[in-house]
């Protein structure tokens, strides 16, 4: 319960930490590009509560990727990794230049699909795109939305508006993309786009439309179905083929005049149809259905596979012979003989788009594909998945990744933590028997010699803070004697333990301190027993002076004192905080400091959290013990 | 209505006799703290640094902020007649720097700490009287608040401040930050004390008499309440005091509270580490300094707690 209210204290400080943290991190080179993704990865786009259950919770992430080949589907490489959200569907005009959506975006690409560049960014939901040349396109989403361009989508470039970004400037190209009417508020899911004039929308409730205009107008076709369409293909500017729920399929001889339903060997769901370059049809659907018709679409065959598949194919292209399919759970298979044989291929996904991480095959579900094949032969394909992936948050021991060294927040905190804990361990196991030791040797025996030098150097020492404690044993322990290193600079993945040398200091300094208070504690409560009346009965009595301090000295003056200890566990998280910062110890604290340096709001509220939370926890086990030992506060 | 005025009258001369009371058994108590070994060291100590918070600056040999390309020539120097604590690593003299460093965290600390014990008083003594509900909310909350260690919530909260205050503050931003920082670290404990103190007050006779009288809270609770209190008070903020001396110049060491040139002894030993080897005084000045004042306002507090017979113990809350 603290710990909640301890969390939202963290969280609600650090997140309105000044400043966008986003530019702050990435300095001044950002260009808005880069900002707005960076801001989208760390979920600044979204409002503070939403980050907040994501921190703690979870949240869906994207996971979506952009897989490339460039021959013809043996080698793919991850590409568009700079996006803001994943893309979903592309559409290319030759193997360079080509388009994309991403849930509301629209982007273009000049160099096969590396490097994404945003057009525009709209307010709707948008679900497909196509261009009939490499000005004239189309984009078709929810609620009847289109979007049309006679430009390519932007403006040339010259034209643009500078967006900056810190320092540095980036030309944010004029949009061309216009909303257009198209009669209806059903959900559009498919469009295609054959020349600049003709173009033909699917959608839901068995929603066919179709302009003559280059999707400037739109008029409704009949169809006498109500199954959702999810995709519509054509064949020159007559023949095409529209596929949907329930295994449907429609065909069309007169350019989408008059809609015929085919007789379909399936009632499962169909996602997509293309047509080959020989005129066949290819309709992919649920369970690994692939059908193919050699008559336009009107008499269809499903076709038994070798490769046994049995998860969803959601996306088919050909371009040519070449042809390609994708689906749930990575699947890719691949033609180069208008489909008369089909071979499957894996996609090896390495998070980094580098070929030195390791390579897995990737299971993400593929649901665009585009293939293009350019005149010389050479075969291009893109493969998207706009995977939404449950990111566990602190509750799933998740804390995401740190924006700015990449490395999981997790795994941070965890060997900050570790090492600090190392040192608070150490220092507790040196620094509380002898301090307990000597507390009560000089309050059983006050006013000795050793009385006095304990108690003056106990108070010398408390009044030290940490940094001047370290600064002196650097002095004596490195720079004069030459003993011991001055840092832990540790390299990273070096563990702690390799190098005992560098904690030796650091764990002195801390000992100081504790040894110097506990000491400090025991004495005077110690002091304060013997003089009540029950030691002097228990003295007069005759009982030797052991058995005193043991049976009635002893219980009575540790139990302050222990409290005193565990309250101390907390109070060195604070403290290592300092120490771990002289020492350049890899530990928690200077986890934290790092984090604030970089403004780096993810790793310092995790950080800060951890610290609360030993903190907290530290507190409870001081009462718990302190019930425990005190027969007085016991509960029954 | 004429009654009530007497009435007032009355209570607000008791009150005033308490805190006569209150003033006089801290005046005996200081002296009998000057009683002890401890307490005169501490003392004088403390008299000491309080000297130079007030007159250090203008006392100063050599400008402490301040230097040129003459300066420069000779950083890093060790002691010698003109510099009796030789120099740092931009040639300023070391001795001014450690002179005129007394007053920014002194009176950062004394701030703090009576803006900590103000806060955690007013909370403590309200939360204890009218008990109930807000009183177990009130404790929720200082719950929450203890489970910071105070240096995490001093680097929460200066990092939030440094750029959200738009406004310039005299001397700096960062000195209020830590001056409030020391503030909110140090009330919940203290509002704890205080609220277990004004529950012993609470039932007794006179509080009791003034509720039946139809006086508000907010008159109990200054008027009744507060003055009995007010020992407790002062060992809180003479115990808390060391413990805002060590915070701030830890924050200081961290580079997050008073920033250069202005000299203060965290800063300049962090400023200084990296020369340790080559020119120690130039950190250990600063340091020793930092040291006696802690020991100094350590003694102190010890001869007061002797006078108070009040048990190191005590501490621990």
């Amino acid at each position: 319960m603290t710990l909640l209210a301890v969390s939202l204290i963290i969280f609600s400080v650090t997140e309105f930490l000044p400043g966008d943290a986003a530019s702050v991190m990435l300095g001044q080179q950002a260009t808005p590009t880069v900002l707005e993704n960076l801001r989208h990865k760390m979920g600044l786009d979204r409002p503070a509560y939403s980050r907040y259950l994501g921190w703690i919770i979870g949240s869906p992430e994207d996971e979506g990727a952009v897989f490339k080949t460039n021959d013809g589907g043996s080698t793919w490489k991850r590409v568009a990794l700079d996006t803001v959200t994943p893309i979903t569907r592309t559409s290319f005009d030759d193997l360079k230049i080509g388009w994309a959506i991403s849930e509301s975006r629209i982007y273009s690409t000049e160099d096969g699909g590396v490097r994404w560049r945003r057009q525009i960014r709209t307010e709707d939901s948008l679900n497909a795109i196509a261009f009939a040349d490499a000005e004239n396109g189309l984009v078709v989403g929810e609620d009847g939305i289109v979007y049309r361009t006679t430009e390519g989508g932007v403006q040339s470039k010259d034209q643009g508006q500078l967006l900056c970004a810190g320092s540095t400037c980036e030309e944010e190209p004029l949009s061309t993309w216009n909303p257009v009417e198209s009669g209806t508020e059903l959900a559009l899911n498919d469009v295609a786009f054959v020349d600049i004039n003709h173009a033909w929308v699917s959608g839901d409730k068995g929603l066919i439309l179709f302009s003559p205009d280059g999707g400037l107008t739109w008029g409704r076709r009949n169809t006498g179905v109500e199954a959702r369409l999810l995709s519509v293909s054509f064949i020159g500017v007559d023949d095409g083929v529209v596929v949907g729920e329930n295994g449907t399929i429609l065909v069309t001889t007169d350019g989408g005049m008059t809609w015929q339903r085919s007789v379909s060997p399936t009632s499962l769901r169909l996602n997509a149809v293309a047509f080959a370059e020989d005129g066949t049809a290819w309709a992919v659907g649920d369970e690994g259905t692939m059908l193919r018709s050699r008559d336009g679409g009107v008499t269809w065959t499903q076709l038994g596979f070798q490769l046994p598949l049995t998860s969803a194919l959601r996306a088919v292209s050909f371009d040519g012979a070449f042809g390609a399919a994708v689906g749930a759970e990575g699947a890719v298979l691949t033609t180069t003989d208008n489909g008369d044989s089909w071979g499957r291929q894996e996609i090896l996904d390495s998070d980094d788009g580098s070929a030195t991480s390791q390579k897995v095959t990737t299971t993400r579900p593929l649901n665009g594909l585009t293939v293009k094949v350019s005149e010389s032969g050479d075969v291009s394909a893109w493969a998207t998945s706009d995977e939404k992936v449950w990111q566990w948050g602190l509750l799933g021991g998740d804390l995401g990744v740190s924006p700015r060294s990449g490395v999981p927040i997790f795994k941070m905190v965890k060997t900050g933590l570790r090492n600090s804990a190392i040192l608070a361990v150490v220092a507790f196991l040196v620094a509380v028997p002898t301090s307990l030791a000597a507390g009560v040797w000089v309050g059983v025996h006050p006013d000795t010699k050793l009385d006095r030098l304990l108690s003056q150097g106990s108070l010398l020492t408390i009044s030290l803070p940490e940094f001047v404690t370290g600064i002196l044993l650097i002095l004596i322990f490195s720079s004069w004697l030459e003993w011991l290193p001055s840092s832990s600079i540790m390299l990273p993945g070096e563990a702690i333990w390799s190098r005992p040398e560098v904690l030796v200091l650091p764990i002195l300094t801390i000992t100081g301190a504790l040894f110097a208070y506990i000491l400090r504690m025991a004495r005077s409560n110690v002091i304060e027993v013997m003089n009540s009346e029950y030691v002097r009965t228990a003295i007069l009595k005759g009982l030797p002076m052991h058995r005193v301090v043991i049976r009635h000295v002893l219980p009575n003056a540790l139990l302050p004192t222990i409290t005193v200890i565990a309250n101390n566990v907390g109070w060195m998280f604070g403290g290592l905080i300092i120490v771990e910062s002289i020492f350049a110890y890899p530990g928690v604290g200077r986890l934290l400091l790092a984090a604030i340096d970089t403004r780096d709001i993810r790793l310092l509220q995790s950080t800060a959290l951890s610290i609360a939370s030993v903190y907290a926890f530290s507190n409870l086990a001081a009462d718990l013990l302190y019930g425990a030992l005190n027969p007085r506060i016991r509960v029954a | 209505m004429a009654i009530e005025e007497l009435d007032s009258q009355i209570t607000t001369g008791g009150a005033n006799a308490l805190l006569k009371g209150a003033s006089r058994k801290a005046r005996r108590g200081l002296s009998i703290a000057l009683r002890t070994n401890s307490g005169r060291i501490g003392f004088a100590l403390v008299a000491f640094h309080l000297f130079l918070a007030i007159f250090g600056p203008s006392l100063t040999p050599y400008s402490p902020t301040d230097f040129t390309s003459e300066d420069l020539k000779i950083r890093l120097t060790g002691p010698s007649m003109e510099h009796l604590l030789g120099t740092d690593g931009f040639g300023r003299d070391v001795l001014s720097r450690v002179v005129a460093g007394a007053r920014s965290i002194i009176w950062i600390s004394f701030i703090g700490t009576a803006l900590g014990i103000t806060l955690g008083t007013i909370v403590g003594m309200t939360s204890g009287y009218i008990g109930g509900k807000t009183d177990q909310v009130v404790m929720r909350g200082v719950d929450v608040f203890l489970a910071f260690p105070g240096l995490l919530l001093a680097l929460l909260v200066i990092n939030l401040g440094v750029q959200r205050i738009g406004i310039d503050l005299w001397p700096s931003k960062e000195a209020w930050l830590v001056i409030i920082t020391i503030g909110i670290a140090f009330m919940p404990a203290n509002s704890r004390v205080i609220r277990s103190a004004a529950l012993a007050i609470k039932p007794l006779e006179f509080v009791q008499s003034a509720r039946l009288r139809g006086e508000s809270s907010f008159y109990i609770i200054f008027r009744e309440v507060l003055p009995n209190i007010i020992p407790v008070v002062a060992v809180e903020a003479s115990i808390r005091v060391s413990f805002a001396l060590l915070l701030t110049a830890g924050l200081g060491f961290l580079g997050l509270g008073v920033q250069p040139p202005t000299p203060d002894w965290g800063l300049m030993v962090s400023e200084n580490r990296e020369f340790l080897s080559i020119a120690p005084w130039a950190a250990l000045a600063p340091a020793m300094a930092m040291a006696s004042l802690v020991v100094g306002v350590n003694l102190l507090t010890d001869g007061v707690r002797e006078a108070a017979q009040l048990p190191i113990s005590q501490e621990a809350s």
